[in-house]
């Protein structure tokens, strides 16, 4: 089982909507956590799956739309303060193919003002983006 | 005054299944009816070695008429009308020439072209089906199921391409009026990806021209004939058939392009930005967006509103518009200074707001 500790370089990947990223940078709204995610932000764990498989399964086997995988490590979610990133492996008993095992969330709900969440989500964009895409789909 | 049935090609796509033809369709028709003509020549002289030109009156009341359009998909029929001082019976050579332009459009990639067929004439296929779409087809012998000498823009262009570098087709292209030859009705194009592209404009287009000459907020939209080379880049525009001059429009066009987002756009959540909020974002911002400052990425939120966001390597500035509350709110980090900025204006204070971005990314 993996561990709920996590070395500071290690990323966990997030998968960005199109309309979130449509010059090919990830805006800081792809970081946001929207009133859908409860204040909890949907990744992958790097340590259980690669970036090409993280945007496998999300576009695959969930059927949602990523233009591609980009990355934020540890580090760079919990140092600043505020957030935390959570195990929260998916199973799907009805359709084994939706399981994702590497499901973490980095959680925004400590964060008490929009202000504040923006300001966190600011700084992953960036982050994420100065690493750049960790895996882009076929043209 | 004679008439019979000459040919009768179908045009064969979505846009023809109501039977009809666009108007620019006829183009393709009128270059056709004139390779006919100088195709018939060449091939005269050619049999008459011993003559320097074709009998008088040889092509002079040759006329290609559009009799009726029949279905399935569009098929016009192209009548011969034989009037005035053309050679009573019609010269064989015409029959010939539409024969042989038939069996050149029936020729695959791998094929030879025929060699009857003289290179100087390929250029008409920078006419005949220029109105093509991707997925359409033009049929010369529809009748012949086994090779109905379809042309598709793909055929076209290798036709265009026998004997130049070069072909032509239709463009559809925004850019800034970059410089302007009056004397030679001349200028030149400076498209998104910052490449300068020459074209040639008709005199009724000058007065837009000028207005968008040298403008950073003015963008020229441009529909009429590329030319393109081999590897489908544009090298000029050598004529205009639609022009529009739009203020920022890549701003405009980025906020229209939400409108075509659905409710559940966002992973089965999110709600579709209302047609009549972006309209008013882009008269809002058309009116007042500041020409010192580099566009925004425009990207839509779960709920319908529209954010702003100006991206830099240490930095953002996102400018979140909040529609139902006639709000603008700004937040900004700059994680090179350890700054944050949070600041909320009335959606009629744009002003405000852009007087504050234009100090965070200066």
């Amino acid at each position: 089982m993996m561990s709920d500790v996590w070395k500071a370089n290690d990323p966990v990947y997030r998968q960005v909507h199109p309309s979130h990223a449509p010059d090919g940078v990830p805006s800081s709204q792809a970081f946001n956590p929207m009133p859908k995610d409860e204040g909890k932000l949907s990744v992958d764990d790097s340590r259980v799956v690669t970036a090409e498989e993280s945007w496998n399964h999300f576009t695959q086997n969930i059927g949602f739309q990523s233009a591609g995988t980009w990355s934020v490590s540890y580090e760079e979610i919990e140092t600043p303060g505020g957030l935390v990133l959570l195990r929260d492996p998916l199973s799907a008993p009805e359709d084994v193919s939706k399981n994702n095992p590497a499901h973490c969330l980095i959680d925004f709900r400590k964060l008490a003002t929009k202000g504040e969440r923006k300001r966190r989500a600011q700084h992953l964009a960036i982050k994420a983006s100065a690493r750049g895409s960790q895996f882009q789909p076929p043209n | 005054m004679a008439k019979e049935p000459f040919i009768q090609p179908r045009f064969v796509g979505p846009r023809f299944d109501e039977h009809t033809l666009p108007l620019s369709a006829a183009k393709d028709l009128a270059a056709y009816e004139e390779l006919i003509v100088e195709l018939a020549k060449h091939l005269y002289l050619k049999k008459n070695g011993d003559r320097q030109r074709v009998p008088k009156g040889f092509a002079e009341g040759f006329h290609l008429h559009l009799e009726k359009v029949d279905p399935g998909s569009a098929k016009p029929l192209l009548a011969l009308v034989m009037v005035g001082a053309l050679l009573n019976p019609l010269p064989g050579e015409f029959a010939e020439a539409k024969t042989l332009i038939n069996e050149v459009i029936a020729t695959d990639e791998a094929d030879k072209l025929p060699v009857e067929f003289p290179k100087e004439l390929y250029s008409y296929f920078n006419r005949i089906g220029r109105s093509l779409e991707p997925g359409e087809r033009l049929e010369w012998t529809p009748e012949n199921t086994a090779n109905p000498s379809a042309l598709t823009p793909a055929k076209r262009k290798r036709l265009a391409l026998a004997v130049g570098t070069t072909y032509e087709a239709e463009v559809d292209i925004v850019g800034q009026i970059f410089s302007l030859n009056t004397d030679k009705l001349e200028g030149l194009l400076r498209t998104g990806e910052n490449e300068k592209v020459s074209f040639e404009y008709d005199q009724s287009f000058l007065v837009e021209l000028k207005e968008a000459l040298g403008n950073r907020i003015l963008y020229a939209h441009l529909q009429g004939v590329g030319v393109f080379d081999v590897n489908d880049k544009l090298k000029s525009i050598k004529e205009i058939e639609y022009l529009d001059i739009v203020p920022h429009y890549v701003l405009v066009s980025a906020i229209d392009d939400l409108g075509s987002l659905k409710d559940g756009w966002l992973e089965g959540h999110g709600v579709a930005p209302l047609r009549l909020n972006l309209e008013r974002l882009s008269d809002d911002l058309v009116r007042i967006f500041p020409p010192g400052i580099d566009y925004p990425t425009v990207v839509p939120t779960e709920d319908g509103n529209v954010s702003l966001e100006w991206i830099r390597p240490a930095a953002r500035v996102e400018l979140e518009v909040i529609f139902a509350e006639n709000r603008l709110e700004l937040y900004a980090t700059d994680i090179a200074a350890d700054t944050f900025v949070e600041e909320s204006f009335d959606m009629t204070d744009w002003e405000g707001a852009f007087g504050k971005i234009t100090s965070l990314i200066g």
